[in-house]
């Protein structure tokens, strides 16, 4: 089995990969399952040993990666792939506002966002400048999804009769997983009633 | 006093058995005790080692969600599970608000809703269109959490002579947001035929 000349264990100490996974021997008989390892080494976690054989919850700091970026590393997944490290200083939480939509205005179609590298979509939800009535706004609704008119992300829901301004209307995510170079759509459908909002997404980015 | 069965230390990262001994674990040239590295399966808790470490540990959280990142880092020492933060769930946003003319009419726009708790950290206008040396200054914004509340930035004068790329600071009374806040951008207009037009821009850091 090849093992990576780069990388080497912190923890645990002494430890010397192309002995096998044995690395569930370490750590309290007590523990409900093996131990994460600590490693270090150069370059990015590679489909090689020690990155394949450790376990999940293990960190990874890449010592010579550019000046100024940041370098440590979680294995989130035990595919046995290089995706199944996340670089943490490049991984964080967004949030995406869309303009301004009237709902008497006529339908319309917004992108609100583009996928460049996987993302996840974690909250949506409507967020309401100009009340609406009791009766009425519930003849509209929005879809959000990754193709125009799409319901993939967010299927249609109508919107909320009696929001009161600066209210948040939770949506429900039918999938959150967006693939790289995915593009979000966000679909208005008009009623002829009072009501302004923007949609408010929450995204999980990688660099 | 309850200890977790499901948390166990990095041997050399802390202490052998869970207990009030962070601290015995440094040099003797350290200005304070140590912090730890743990690891286990859960979220972390208002039970032992969790509120035993002292700030500045790392938790790796084993058996979370696969793809999600579950490295917790602890940020204060008050015995509770909101003494850590996810990395990889936990970012830095900006909200920038749509354009406000300040000859227009007096306008009330909710910016940013908080499904989490979150903490705003800046706050400032950034003007487009200059304002001249007279007369801005009679217009104001307040930001808040209700209709023209000013909780978050008490009501401030617009700037005279601010060159268009400006960035004016806003000064905040609290910055600290409960989950299920909504925010409110009070614009109160300067009057007729006084230029300037700026948008608001707001630094928030945000936890999924």
């Amino acid at each position: 089995m090849a093992v990576s000349t780069d990388a080497f264990f912190l923890f645990p100490q002494g430890y010397v990969s192309s002995a096998g996974d044995i690395l569930n021997e370490y750590g309290s008989q007590q523990a409900p399952e093996g131990s994460p390892s600590v490693i270090w080494g150069q370059g990015t976690p590679g489909t090689i040993d020690p990155f394949t054989t450790v376990n999940k919850g293990s960190l990874y700091m890449e010592v010579n990666a550019s000046d100024n970026d940041p370098n440590v590393w979680q294995k989130v997944a035990e595919g046995g792939v290089a995706a199944d490290y996340v670089n943490l200083g490049n991984t964080g939480i967004i949030m995406v506002l869309s303009t301004l939509y009237d709902i008497s205005a006529g339908d319309s179609e917004q992108v609100v966002f583009n996928a460049v590298t996987a993302s996840e979509v974690l909250e949506a939800g409507l967020l309401w400048e100009e009340a609406t009535d009791a009766a009425g706004a519930d003849s509209g609704d929005i879809t959000i999804g990754t193709a125009a008119g799409g319901g993939q992300v967010v299927t249609a829901t109508a919107y909320g009769l009696s929001q009161a301004a600066g209210s948040y209307q939770a949506l429900t995510l039918a999938t959150a997983a967006l693939a790289a170079g995915d593009s979000v759509f966000a679909s208005h459908d008009t009623v002829a009633e009072a009501g302004t909002y923007r949609l408010l997404m929450k995204v999980r980015v990688e660099a | 006093m309850a200890v977790a069965t499901i948390a166990f230390y990095f041997p050399g990262f802390g202490p052998s058995a869970a207990g009030e001994v962070s601290n015995a674990y440094a040099g003797p040239m350290a200005p304070e005790g140590d912090p730890s590295m743990i690891w286990g399966q859960g979220t972390p808790a208002a039970f032992p080692p969790f509120t035993v470490v002292n700030k500045g540990s790392l938790y790796s959280e084993v058996n979370a969600t696969d793809n999600n990142p579950s490295v917790w880092y602890k940020v204060a020492e008050a015995g509770t599970a909101a003494d850590w933060i996810r990395f990889g769930n936990t970012g830095i946003v900006t909200v920038r608000s749509t354009l406000y003319d300040i000859d227009a009419a007096d306008s009330e726009q909710v910016v940013f809703h908080a499904v989490t708790a979150c903490e705003i950290l800046e706050a400032g206008l950034m003007w487009e269109e200059a304002t001249e040396t007279t007369g801005a200054g009679t217009g104001d914004i307040t930001v808040g959490t209700a209709a023209a509340g000013a909780e978050i930035v008490a009501a401030f004068s617009y700037p005279l002579a601010t060159a268009s790329g400006t960035y004016t600071a806003l000064s905040l009374v609290t910055g600290v947001l409960a989950a299920g806040t909504s925010v409110f951008a009070s614009h109160d207009d300067a009057g007729s035929a006084i230029p300037g037009t700026y948008r608001l821009l707001l630094k928030i850091r945000v936890e999924a």
